[in-house]
């Protein structure tokens, strides 16, 4: 299987997603040919405001877009060893199902819709060994309950297995959240927002936590975020995402330090820093585009302060800039 | 003529914040939720328990914390949106909670408040024009032209006569912000509690509308209390800081003082548990960084200090007596004897 992407050990590929949803007020083109890969052993992240499609994308990576929104174009690969590739898109529904929640699992923003409130805790990380066949009943799974949830660091294992999520705090019920994701020995997380609903104090154990865990069990993650801070923190490399396309691409360090395009730019002037002393944030002006209709040629134009005539008439086709950063912007056409 | 109570507040709370003139003075608030068990009150929610600040005129006071630290309970108190357990709230030298037929009447037309949501602050059924026009009517502010009153007031905040008579779900999470805000300066307000008030939005968007609250605020000499959990956004709108934590202001000061040199253990932890926008730094500060424990419920706060089980200067005697504030620097006061 040949394909033209940059990594030296994907563990996931994705090449021209395209993701509609059909409403009422039209089709949405929610995702419209977004490509990257993830190398085995990275911290990738997508970062991007309210409906760039950044969740989307992550979802698509197992197929799981519920309708009205569906596939409709480009490959997904997933590399479960060197070498080894599964098409995503081609599996059947019970193949993809011992993939998803095993290999590839996911952590979402609000940990208390992950848990049922009317089992215990070590009741459905048993149950999602029992699905996968780890165990046979619900009973051997206790143990190992204990074990991961010792793992995310919640005091108490022994007593907190048999506690119902209502009895734990957000910080606590995400950390159940991610012991269950842990459950069947996954290569690959998807963490979705992770740590949004949380205090910040909380939000950097659970990020501590995500960095241990990634280290000890030698896993790939994929971190979804709004949040620039995080990206910093927490990644190798970083697709920058607007109104269904990936703008930008790089290693987190030239991201921040030589951001190209100029909705990069703009993205991490209007974060204000803690830690600095700011007379004026420079904003974005307007709002994100309705991606019914979306904006002809480059989607960011109708914002852009550097926007020209072929921008609003021709897509930005992926110019390479720099080792491992590309950009998707007229500016860099020959750069 | 001032209310019985408010000199000795304004002593009290001008030694907080020195130098400036108040328009609102905050003094010992409390405020106790009854939690009910089956027959009879099981405890209380100390949600707020002995906090005493004051915002001075045509500035902003930063209001910051975790959930559950109480801190839009303390706003929600400020407007008389709750009634306290005790302690005193004055405006202007009046005292809220006293205030009766006409004179409350004016205080709840010059002291607004603008929620996070702007989602579920807007009636869905009701035009632009008449979400504005009806806060007029309910208040009795007759205007010759409404629609040129509310069309002046929609390009205020950026908007403009041709998003007068649309319906709240054609608008952006954004612009609806700017129709909350448009609403409650058709009021003339001194006085703004803002809760939140961008953190519904995205980043591009929250950047525009906190520089449109501080032009407004230039313009109109207008006056805020400022709560938010986002330091960042705090500390780009606020001339002074008040941190709280389970029902208690820890740190109280001019906010570059704060963030320059935070003295509270709990501030230093908050602070450092921030992710910065910049790798180097934000690697190095998440190698660092210490955070141990998680709040407790205001239900049962530790004793003495609410944060000596998390605090890594704790001593045996923290658990005893609860600190007080201790001017550490002019102006910068901090609720800690071990802080600095």
């Amino acid at each position: 299987m040949s394909s033209k992407h940059s990594c030296r050990d994907p563990i996931i590929v994705v090449e021209d997603l395209r993701v509609n949803f059909y409403t009422y007020a039209g089709v949405v083109k929610a995702i419209d040919g977004v490509s990257f890969c993830i190398e085995r052993g990275e911290t990738y992240c997508l970062v991007g405001e309210t409906g760039c499609g950044k969740s989307v994308t992550s979802r698509a990576l197992t197929r799981l877009i519920q309708p009205p929104g569906r596939i409709v174009g480009g490959r997904i690969i997933y590399y479960p060893e060197p070498g080894k590739a599964v098409d995503i898109l081609s599996l059947s529904e019970e193949e993809l199902r011992r993939i998803r929640g095993d290999e590839i699992a996911y952590i979402f923003q609000d940990p208390g819709a992950a848990l049922d409130p009317l089992y215990t805790v070590g009741y459905q990380i048993s149950e999602t060994m029992l699905v996968h066949s780890y165990i046979k009943k619900i009973k051997e799974g206790f143990s190992r309950a204990v074990e991961l949830l010792r793992a995310t660091l919640i005091p108490d294992p022994e007593e907190r297995v048999k506690a119902y999520p209502h009895e734990m705090s957000g910080g606590m019920k995400q950390r159940a959240v991610i012991a269950t994701s842990l459950a069947n020995k996954p290569r690959l997380i998807i963490a979705d927002e992770p740590t949004t609903a949380l205090d910040a104090t909380v939000q950097a154990q659970i990020m501590e936590l995500l960095r241990r865990l990634k280290r000890e069990r030698g896993l790939t993650l994929l971190l979804i975020t709004h949040n620039m801070g995080l990206v910093a923190e927490m990644c190798d490399r970083v697709g920058v995402m607007y109104a269904g396309q990936l703008v930008e691409e790089a290693p987190v360090d030239e991201i921040f330090r030589n951001p190209l395009h100029p909705y990069t730019r703009a993205l991490l002037r209007a974060v204000p820093n803690p830690l600095r002393r700011l007379e004026r944030l420079d904003a974005i002006p307007g709002s994100v585009p309705n991606l019914v209709r979306p904006p002809p040629g480059c989607r960011f134009h109708p914002r852009c302060p550097r926007a020209m005539e072929r921008c609003r008439r021709e897509k930005p086709p992926y110019f390479t800039v720099g080792p491992g950063h590309r950009v998707a912007c007229w500016l860099y056409e020959g750069a | 003529m001032p209310d019985k109570g408010f000199e000795k507040a304004l002593r009290e709370a001008s030694r907080l914040i020195p130098g400036e003139e108040p328009l609102l003075v905050v003094s010992h608030l409390k405020k106790y939720f009854p939690v009910k068990g089956l027959l009879r009150v099981r405890g209380w929610v100390r949600a707020v328990d002995d906090v005493t600040f004051l915002v001075p005129r045509g500035k902003t006071l930063g209001l910051v914390g975790e959930s559950g630290s109480g801190k839009t309970t303390v706003g929600k108190l400020v407007l008389r949106l709750l009634e306290p357990t005790s302690g005193s709230v004055f405006f202007e030298g009046r005292d809220v909670f006293r205030l009766k037929g006409r004179e409350l009447k004016r205080f709840r037309r010059e002291a607004q408040m603008v929620f996070q949501d702007p989602y579920g602050s807007l009636n869905p059924r009701m035009t632009v024009y008449s979400i504005i026009h009806e806060v007029l009517k309910v208040h009795g502010i007759k205007v010759e032209d409404p629609e040129k009153y509310i069309t002046e007031l929609l390009y205020e905040v950026g908007l403009n006569e041709s998003h007068l008579y649309r319906y709240p779900h054609e608008f952006s999470g954004g612009q609806r912000q700017r129709i909350a805000i448009a609403r409650v300066l058709a009021l003339q307000p001194k006085f703004i509690v803002l809760d939140e008030p961008t953190s519904a939005l995205d980043v591009s968007v929250q950047a525009q509308i906190l520089n449109m609250l501080k032009d407004l605020q230039a313009k109109h000499g207008l006056t805020y209390l400022f709560i938010s959990h986002d330091l960042g956004v705090v500390r780009y709108m606020s001339d002074y800081i008040a941190v709280m934590y389970v029902g208690k202001i820890v740190e109280l000061g001019p906010a570059e003082e704060v963030f320059e040199k935070p003295l509270h253990p709990y501030t230093r932890m908050l602070l450092s548990s921030i992710p910065i926008p910049d790798p180097e730094e934000a690697r190095r500060r998440a190698r660092e960084r210490r955070i141990t424990g998680e709040p407790p419920s205001p239900l049962n706060p530790p004793p003495g200090c609410r944060f000596a089980p998390r605090c890594p200067l704790a001593r045996p005697e923290c658990r005893e007596g609860e600190p007080r504030l201790v001017e550490a620097e002019r102006g910068h006061w901090v609720a800690c004897p071990y802080a600095w």
